[in-house]
């Protein structure tokens, strides 16, 4: 483990040179070029479950998803089931003992690793990041850590486009995200209280009125735990 | 200070207790913070971890006040406990107001009425983990007993966390470090919506989460899930 506080600035700036795409997929093809990787993948679940495909980059990934989906198992399945990192080093059918099917199928197209990482926020769960390798054996630490940041900048950016921040500079956003002040959350579970609505959505609507009144999302949450603004179902 | 020989066995018999239990380090950590508190006659004490980004995080204090979470949660880039995780040594700084490093937290320090604090790191066979941290509430010297102490508590809760990623290898250790952060950041969540089902503070709402928790003999971190899924109400509490 060697954090490295600017490393998350490092990557946003390669990722304003991806230009193509739309913002989750230009993340899966910043996971393949830092890493690196072959493939990268955000999977969304929903009541629990793997629901859907939100972006892919590579056509390992691509292979791997569709595999998942149509059979009902792997890595997405594994990691969502115990809120868990699901890491392979060395595809076989020993170390895919659990989806077996699946684990056949990617290994006849090539991929010989995958990590799957959950993408989380505190008890919010919007699904998993895949990082897929045609060679075996372990990432490096450094690679694991830009996995692990990826990962954060794509739990950022679902929860910004389930804000309905479609016309936003996601790049600005990002590397403000305010993630990492308990406050932020305290206020969040307080707005979810009072308009009755899941983690997520309360979190959404937050992160839209700062965006709206150009407040940092932090301000705001120092507003609603003093009682100083209100939400209502309009919001 | 207070006699270490006293209050420091007692720290200790906690904590050990715990790490041959099944516990979650959440609740270790708070166990550690309040214990620190008793042993060294404290004024709070507060346990941070370092984050995939380099930054610490706040997983427990000593007292659940949002600006006491505050005061701590300031030193993510700097204060004792930054240096404390980044030198891996202890720090002491025995008067906050002739402190003239870290502006933003000695003045926010100084307000909540702090006069002294000093750190410790929290580490395993090489790797930083984040630090334990102790203010004062006048100012003094801490001597090499209290600081040695202060190790002492910390070195058990870094075996507790390192214990959950065994085998111990760093990626294990970082996963345990993130559901550490996770967990915390679900008991803030818990706790805002508690604070609104009951009309009480967030502080009270931790309590009360904390309360139910030993009396189910659970995981305040599995509560606060329960919690944000709506399984349970602060009137069910």
């Amino acid at each position: 483990m060697s954090p490295d506080p600017d490393r998350r600035h490092d990557l946003l700036r390669e990722l304003a040179s991806i230009e193509h795409g739309d913002l989750l997929e230009r993340l899966c093809k910043l996971a393949i070029a830092q890493v690196p990787c072959d493939g990268a993948a955000v999977v969304l679940t929903a009541q629990g479950i793997p629901a859907g495909v939100l972006a892919s980059a590579g056509e390992c990934a691509r292979v791997l998803t569709e595999a998942e989906f149509d059979l009902g198992e792997g890595p997405a399945f594994e990691s969502t089931r115990t809120d868990r990192l699901v890491i392979v080093d060395h595809l076989n059918t020993s170390t895919t003992a659990a989806w077996p099917v699946v684990g056949a199928l990617v290994l006849q197209a090539g991929i010989s690793a995958i990590a799957t990482l959950p993408l989380r926020l505190g008890a919010i769960r919007l699904g998993v990041a895949h990082v897929v390798r045609l060679q075996p054996g372990p990432l490096s630490d450094d690679a694991f850590a830009t996995a692990r940041l990826i990962a954060d900048l794509i739990t950022d950016a679902v929860l910004f486009l389930q804000a309905g921040l479609v016309n936003a500079d996601f790049d600005d956003l990002l590397s403000a995200s305010g993630t990492d002040r308990l406050r932020v959350h305290q206020a969040t579970g307080m707005v979810a209280e009072i308009l009755g609505c899941q983690m997520p959505d309360a979190f959404a609507r937050m992160r839209a009125r700062a965006y709206a009144e150009g407040l940092p999302l932090v301000d705001l949450a120092t507003q609603v735990i003093e009682r100083e603004v209100e939400f209502s179902h309009d919001d | 200070m207070s006699d270490p020989r006293t209050e420091l066995p007692a720290a200790l018999a906690t904590l050990a207790e715990a790490l041959v239990t099944d516990f979650d380090f959440i609740d270790l950590a708070h166990s550690l913070a309040r214990s620190t508190v008793d042993a060294l006659d404290a004024a709070a004490a507060g346990v941070m971890v370092v984050d995939r980004s380099g930054e610490l995080q706040v997983v427990a204090a000593s007292d659940e006040d949002t600006h006491v979470l505050e005061v701590f949660e300031l030193q993510r880039r700097q204060g004792p406990c930054y240096d404390s995780w980044v030198t891996g040594q202890a720090i002491n700084a025995s008067d906050l107001s002739a402190q003239a490093a870290w502006p933003d937290f000695t003045r926010r320090a100084l307000e909540l009425g702090y006069a002294s604090a000093c750190a410790v790191p929290l580490r395993f066979r090489g790797h930083g983990l984040g630090s334990l941290n102790v203010f004062g509430g006048s100012p003094h010297e801490v001597t090499s007993s209290d600081l040695h102490a202060a190790q002492a508590l910390a070195n058990l809760a870094a075996v507790g966390l390192a214990q959950q990623a065994a085998p111990v290898n760093p990626r294990d250790l970082a996963e345990e470090v993130e559901t550490a952060i996770h967990g915390r950041i679900a008991i803030e969540q818990a706790k805002g919506m508690l604070a609104v089902q009951a009309g009480i503070t967030l502080e009270a709402a931790f309590e009360l989460m904390s309360a139910y928790a030993r009396t189910k003999q659970a995981f305040v971190r599995t509560i606060a899930h329960e919690v944000v899924s709506r399984q349970i109400t602060a009137e069910q509490m």
